[in-house]
């Protein structure tokens, strides 16, 4: 495995994002707690890379110091060779938790980011309704957030982050809250957004079928402290594409590269 | 998905109309035991008034007014001073307490001080006031504007420390400038309890108004429940509390109406 976790093509191109020798400790109140040691990780345009591993690996850790919420310990935090120094709209984040604000009308929380880029209001109007669409929540345009189901609230979150443009889309764990059915639901959207826009995505996970299903690239890892163990690049989600019930085929390779990460991360 | 909500609003609001009646009863009642005891001789008329009595005060007040001023003129000078210093109060206390809650540097500042007269007793420290800026309306305006300080300032600083932090974090990765952050997020994501703050510091104020009349004052409806007493004019005293009472609580019922209008987002964060 190459130093950054990248495939062989992959090592001639640029990535948009890059952790490079990162490890980071929290300060907790005595102890500290090392949450991830010595991280080596690329994003590269266009690809679905999925980070798969056990809570309390350093997951969430990873996505926010790519985001911007704060520096690495230790080692660098990249966006195209210049350092993250805090959060901005080149990376749209969507969380777990609902960070949708209630005091806005949906469709207001969809037209945030261009609204604060100074965007007139037809213009906003114009991007929220194209976004609102393609979520399938146009009826649900001037619906307060509370009213919404979990399903729905994520789609406006996904359509907000969509809405704004950002070179790279960063997603934690955005389905763990979810039903099963609308889970499924909703990676099928995410799947076929990532394919019709060519957007580049990072999603973490700790639902290997969630990453199998979606990703083009695995990244699997293991706790204490968190470390990147294997990558795997697969093309299930080919075969989600191709089908028409949009979920992917379970082949033996599939069922056998899960038992492998499941071994590993157990 | 919307049924098990309609039908379990049709029991909030069956349940609602129950308490209302049980709040009803719990007044009647009040008034028939006073009636009763009044009426029966059980304690004196100097004591308690009838319910009777109390009322042909108030019409007489109504009419003629009391000590040579109306009603409405004690009810406008209270009224003028209550207003007067909780609008100050807003307009220096959120600011203030934002600004506190945002920087560590000023909350080293005003925090002590806020936390050391907002236990005190406003009467404690209106003696003071009395002394500085003498006994009119200035010193009583002052003292309402403390005391309606305090609870603004103190709801305002654990607002911004409560706001949720993914909030801000999304914002700023949606492109909002810190500016941008504070005017479209912490300012509506506070407004829940800084309203909250609202109501606690006008029911303090209020208080605090009829108190200081009650020291020194020549008009306003706490003095003239405090003159009466004076006189043993104890119906005069029932139609002023009555009042002040009835008042408090249109005050708060106002309050809460604005607050469901303008927040309606509240209990949602
Ligand atoms: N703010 C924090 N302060 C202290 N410890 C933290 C903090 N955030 C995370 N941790 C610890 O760091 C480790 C990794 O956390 P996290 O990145 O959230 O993992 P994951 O997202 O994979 O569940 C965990 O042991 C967690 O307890
Ligand atoms: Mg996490």
């Amino acid at each position: 495995m190459p130093a950054d976790c990248s495939t062989k093509e992959q090592t001639t191109q640029t990535p948009i994002l890059e952790l490079r020798n990162v490890s980071h400790t929290y300060q907790a109140r005595k102890d500290e707690i090392e949450a991830i040691r010595d991280i080596n990780l690329a994003v590269f345009p266009h690809e679905f890379l999925c980070v798969l591993g056990p809570s309390g690996c350093g997951k969430s850790t990873i996505l926010g110091l790519l985001a911007g919420f704060f520096q690495p310990a230790e080692g660098l935090a990249l966006m195209e060779g210049e350092p993250i120094l805090g959060p901005d709209r080149e990376r749209g984040v969507v969380f777990q938790a609902e960070t949708l604000y209630p005091w806005m009308n949906v469709r207001d929380n969809v037209a945030f980011g261009p609204r604060m880029q100074g965007v007139s209001r037809e213009d906003c109007r114009t991007i929220s309704d194209r976004y609102l669409k393609e979520m399938n929540l146009t009826a649900f345009a001037d619906k307060k957030t509370y009213e919404l189901s979990g399903g729905m609230k994520q789609r406006v979150a996904l359509a907000r982050v969509l809405a704004n443009e950002p070179r790279v889309i960063l997603m934690d764990e955005p389905f763990g809250s979810l039903d099963a059915v609308t889970r499924i639901q909703m990676q099928s959207l995410v799947r076929s957004i990532w394919h019709h826009e060519k957007r580049t995505i990072l999603m973490i996970t700790h639902d290997i079928d969630e990453a199998l299903s979606l990703g083009t690239r695995l990244l699997v890892m293991s706790p204490g402290p968190g470390t990147i163990e294997q990558m795997h690049e697969v093309t299930f989600t080919d075969t989600a594409l191709r089908s028409e019930t949009g979920r992917v085929a379970i082949s033996q390779e599939y069922v056998a590269l899960r038992d492998e990460i499941f071994e590993s991360i157990t | 998905m919307e049924r098990p909500d309609k039908k379990s609003k049709k029991k909030r609001d069956l349940s609602r109309t129950v308490e209302k009646r049980l709040t009803l009863l719990t007044w009647i009642l009040v008034l028939l035991v006073w009636t009763l005891i009044t009426e029966l001789k059980v304690v004196s008329s100097v004591m308690v008034p009838t319910p009777r009595d109390v009322w042909r005060t108030f019409v007489q007040i109504l009419n003629q007014g009391y000590n040579n001023h109306s009603l409405w003129l004690h009810l406008g000078v209270s009224f003028r001073r209550l207003f007067l210093a909780f609008g100050l109060a807003v307009i220096t206390g959120i600011p203030l307490g934002l600004l506190s809650g945002y920087s560590s540097k000023v909350r080293a500042v005003v925090d002590s001080i806020v936390q050391f007269y907002r236990p005190l007793p406003p009467l404690a420290y209106y003696t003071l006031l009395i002394l500085w800026l003498g006994i009119d309306d200035t010193s009583k305006v002052t003292l309402l504007y403390l005391a309606a300080l305090a609870p603004i300032y103190v709801s305002c600083v654990s607002a911004v420390k409560g706001v949720n932090r993914n909030y801000v974090l999304s914002a700023r990765s949606l492109g909002a400038t810190q500016q941008q952050v504070f005017a479209h997020i912490v300012l509506p994501a506070c407004m829940p309890s800084i309203f909250t703050g609202l109501r606690t510091a006008i029911g303090v104020a209020y208080t605090t108004l009829v108190a200081s009349e009650m020291v020194a004052a020549t008009s306003g409806i706490g003095w003239m429940v405090i003159d009466a007493s004076r006189y043993l004019k104890s119906n005069v005293m029932f139609v002023g509390i009555i009042l002040m009472g009835l008042t408090g609580v249109f005050i708060d019922i106002f309050m809460r109406l604005i607050e469901k209008n303008l927040i309606h987002w509240k209990g949602q964060l």
